[in-house]
């Protein structure tokens, strides 16, 4: 009885979260998605200690386990768009291939520098 | 036959099956190229073809699905808060790569979309791929483009990181910085390179797994100014 009344407290916490971020965005003077606001919301939550993980924690690991599974249903409605992917087909492709090459490189070379850059000024305040 | 189908139970029970036999073949094939989305999708789409049975009817159930997409997304706020140690640890390299990471995508996505000449809808379904599909879906459905399509490239970028992770590190000479290959994996591919950064080793998994949040907190933040590159 307890396991199951658990799991319902934690939905009721964590959509209460997705209802507020839902109300917030509303306020917000740009379009902001609300589900990410309710993503950053949980976090803020949990760093101030506002809400303990332990509330919403069962939940969200079930949710990250099948995070790929909710997104099935919305994959299928690629068959309305089939036309427009067939003119656009190389063009996504070979965008979305290259990119990932760059933002790969670009990503790593910068955290490389950084990371030497961080070395430097440690060092250097050891010195003086 | 018509009420059996358009009953949300239909939606619901032909989606779980089709999953489960993606990940089934993820489990014999062994190989990341098998995705169970991809396979799914792919399964769902053949019977819907084949049958002609319409898909108002499977979304009575599979709209059910999608709406749970906006609590899981919330709950990546616990994977944020989990390795903010970390984070703090590592200010610098991970806010500084991810920020770079997050630009440069956008960016590099941005120009390539203009050389070919695509039309806007596809270059809004094009720039949040680089992100986790949770998080790409919105930002390219409030652009104006199609989260379809922002699918298929969130899946190949997500793919081609879970491949080639580890022979890209070598070949960008990052191989021997743990950090610096975890981020580049998280930032270009998401949860699915994560999974091979995973395998590389302890490091790498944790960096991969945070730079799926905080490089999707800065490409929510860059989204802002999308409207801009119209």
């Amino acid at each position: 009885m307890r396991g199951i009344l658990k799991i319902l407290w934690q939905v009721g916490i964590l959509f209460a979260v997705c209802f507020l971020a839902q109300g917030a965005v509303e306020l917000l003077p740009f379009a902001f998605p609300a589900s990410v606001l309710a993503m950053v919301f949980v976090f803020l939550l949990l760093l101030t200690g506002i809400l303990k993980k332990k509330q919403i924690k069962d939940l969200a690991d079930w949710f990250s386990q099948n995070m790929a599974f909710l997104f099935v249903p919305y994959s299928v409605g690629i068959i309305q768009y089939f036309d427009l992917i067939r003119q656009n087909l190389f063009g996504i492709l070979f965008i979305s291939a290259v990119t990932m090459l760059s933002t790969f490189a670009v990503t790593g070379w910068a955290v490389k520098g950084l990371m030497r850059l961080q070395q430097k000024l440690e060092r250097r305040h050891e010195h003086g | 036959m018509v009420e059996m189908l358009s009953s949300p139970v239909f939606g619901i029970s032909i989606s779980i099956a089709a999953y489960a036999v993606g990940v089934w073949m993820n489990k014999r094939l062994k190989t990341p190229l098998a995705n169970p989305l991809l396979i799914s999708l792919i399964l769902l789409v053949t019977f819907f073809v084949v049958t002609g049975i319409p898909l108002e009817y499977y979304n009575e159930g599979g709209d059910m699905i999608s709406f749970l997409i906006f609590p899981a997304t919330a709950s990546i706020g616990m994977s944020i808060y989990d390795n903010f140690g970390l984070l703090k640890r590592n200010l610098l390299p991970v806010l500084g790569g991810c920020f770079v990471g997050a630009l440069s995508s956008v960016g590099s996505i941005w120009l390539l979309a203009k050389l070919f000449c695509m039309d806007n809808t596809i270059l809004a379904s094009l720039l949040p791929k680089s992100v986790t599909t949770a998080i790409a879906l919105p930002l390219s459905e409030q652009n104006g483009g199609i989260p379809q399509i922002t699918m298929v490239a969130v899946v190949i970028a997500g793919t081609m990181g879970a491949v080639l992770g580890p022979t890209l590190a070598k070949l960008f000479r990052l191989a021997d910085n743990k950090v610096a290959t975890g981020l580049a994996i998280g930032c270009s591919s998401h949860a699915a390179g994560t999974s091979t950064a995973v395998q590389m080793g302890e490091a790498e998994g944790a960096m991969s797994g945070l730079a799926i949040g905080i490089c999707g907190l800065f490409t929510v933040l860059l989204s802002l100014f999308f409207k801009y590159l119209f």
